[in-house]
């Protein structure tokens, strides 16, 4: 089996530092086409909605159909919309925005003008974790060379097109990468998500329509225009098409970043790829999809990677796949992940501000000299709580790995660790 | 550099506020109460509102820390690689617990996945990265900031 090298063709081949490799393998000549009216903001709408791309930030929305949505909002209220290329990924076990930022920052950069063009959007924003100080330097260095060159700015290649494009970093934290707290942190307001509706393609930033787009998702863009939209959608499932990067973490022979076809199955992935797991180590689970991501445990593994439903599919999320084998204590992972959303739970819903707070305790108790009997009885209605009632998805994500184990493992798991009192 | 000197090279627009904190969190280590209170004026927003972004985010921090601050990531992937056993080191050259008050020397606390999880189990002192940390590491990466 062989990788499908999409995003990561001129990882490793061209210095991401110089503008000029990016040209000589053929950069920014998508772009050019549109700036010379070979292609209309309207051409590269439908051929991404035909190409079928799917938002690979874990949602996995369609990415035509938001845009579509924000033209519609943009025509009706006569306002030119934004774009802001997310970059911000604070989720546990995924670093593909930082390593797609790190190899090939001008695909980042020609994808979202791309976008920008077809969007008609004069402003764009690259918001960039706030951990990632290196990476944001680099875009904003990036930006500058192609300023130069005079990819981006005013009336660009004397066509009508104006785009400006900046860096924002993010204050830090696990909720900015949600559209509307993104949104909130760049006017300068709390890391709080809002309620919806209105959603941000209608009344995002500054009250403007507002598409929010992975830095994976752009950096597809010149490529599907290069190759065709329905080239690219030949390739991955039906539903889900394309390639997506995935990150193969833990118990397996060889681990690392793959750029494969959506739709695979987690045998192939883990069998064919990454070589197997390390020799005497038995498999306990696959957790696809990060710190929020479901449990696939050993007779599920003919399960497929999409972001489509079914009980043949496993959402595929930001494409962090971690194996966890035996030698390893599920308790410290449960601590692991208690304290993460304890840690990130912004504090805006009672439910997940306190429900979180009490898993972590839990969690604590678990790790160190066992629960309490009452803990038992709690748990589950914590669980129902979190999962129902908080306002964001946040809530039902702190959930899923405790409900996870339950339904494996059983209530034997936590019976076998109950405090015993004198 | 002073926060004059930062506040005066950034244009006085609301979105830049970020912009200065990141700018002077990276100066002097923390956005101190004198510092919010200035950004607030020159921005033209209300000094809360600049609280509120600092007290949603962890990377900003309000006082100015101890010499030493040690960090460690507590992912799931660095947990794996065995973060434990350089937590248990960690505690024990620098006589402090962690995510407890640290004491006036060092802190030390467990830090969110940082994004480098190919190369964990990470440490992270006074800003700078260490990965693939062995428990054995620990005391050598210490000593030179002692």
């Amino acid at each position: 089996m062989k990788e499908t090298k999409i995003i990561t063709k001129n990882w490793g081949l061209i210095n991401p530092l110089l503008i000029e490799s990016y040209l000589h393998a053929g950069g920014y000549q998508q772009f050019m086409q549109c700036l010379s009216g070979k292609l209309k903001p309207e051409d590269v709408v439908s051929a991404i909605e035909k190409s079928g791309l799917r938002g690979r930030g874990g949602g996995g929305f369609l990415t035509g159909k938001k845009w579509r949505f924000a033209l519609e909002a943009s025509k009706r209220k006569n306002q030119r919309p934004y774009l802001i290329i997310n970059g911000d990924e604070s989720e546990p076990g995924t670093y593909k925005d930082r390593l797609i930022m790190e190899k090939d920052p001008h695909a980042v950069i020609e994808g979202s003008l791309i976008a920008a063009y077809a969007l008609g959007a004069e402003e764009i924003i690259i918001y960039v974790n706030g951990r990632y100080r290196e990476q944001a330097g680099l875009m904003q260095k990036s930006i500058r060379s192609a300023e130069e060159k005079k990819i981006i700015g005013q009336k660009i290649g004397d066509s009508k097109t104006s785009i400006s494009m900046r860096v924002v970093q993010s204050p830090g934290g696990y909720i900015c990468g949600e559209e509307s707290a993104l949104i909130n942190t760049i006017e300068g307001r709390r890391a709080e998500p809002r309620l919806r509706p209105p959603y941000p393609a209608e009344e995002g930033l500054d009250g403007r329509p507002t598409v929010v787009n992975n830095v994976e998702t752009v950096a597809n863009i010149p490529a599907i225009l290069e190759m065709g939209a329905k080239a690219y959608s030949a390739i991955g499932d039906k539903e889900s098409t394309g390639t997506k990067i995935y990150l193969v973490e833990g118990a397996v022979k060889y681990a690392g970043v793959y750029e494969l076809p959506l739709g695979i199955t987690l045998h192939d992935l883990i069998y064919r790829i990454a070589g197997g797991f390390k020799a005497g180590r038995r498999l306990e689970f696959v957790q696809v999809g990060g710190a929020s991501g479901e449990f696939v445990f050993p007779d599920g593994l003919r399960k497929r990677l999409t972001y489509g439903s079914g009980d043949w599919n496993v959402k595929v999320g930001s494409g962090a796949i971690l194996a966890v084998d035996n030698t390893v204590d599920v308790r410290d992972l449960i601590f692991s992940w208690a304290q993460f959303y304890r840690q990130e739970s912004c504090g805006q819903c009672t439910p997940c501000r306190e429900g979180t707070y009490q898993l972590f305790k839990i969690a604590e108790r678990l790790k160190g000299e066992g629960i309490l009997p009452k803990d038992l009885e709690n748990i589950e209605d914590l669980l129902e709580v979190l999962q129902k009632t908080s306002l964001c998805p946040l809530g039902s994500m702190a959930s899923v790995h405790w409900r996870n184990i339950i339904s494996h493992y059983g209530r034997k798991f936590f019976l076998k660790r109950i405090r015993k009192t004198k | 550099m002073t926060i004059q000197k930062i506040l005066l090279s950034l244009e006085p627009k609301k979105e830049n506020v970020l912009a200065a904190l990141h700018r002077a969190e990276e100066e002097f280590g923390c956005v101190t109460k004198e510092h919010m209170y200035l950004i607030a004026e020159y921005f033209r927003v209300k000094p809360a509102r600049v609280a509120a972004l600092i007290s949603g985010s962890e990377i900003f921090s309000i006082s100015k820390p101890p010499r030493l601050k040690v960090e460690i990531c507590g992912g799931p992937h660095c947990k794996i690689k065995r973060s434990n056993a350089i937590v248990r080191e960690a505690e024990k050259y620098l006589g402090v617990k962690i995510d407890r008050k640290g004491s006036r020397k060092a802190v030390l606390k467990t830090v969110n996945c940082v994004g480098h999880c190919a190369h964990g189990p990470v440490m992270i002192v006074n800003g700078t990265m260490y990965d693939r940390v062995k428990s054995f590491d620990v005391d050598d990466i210490l000593r030179n900031y002692l």
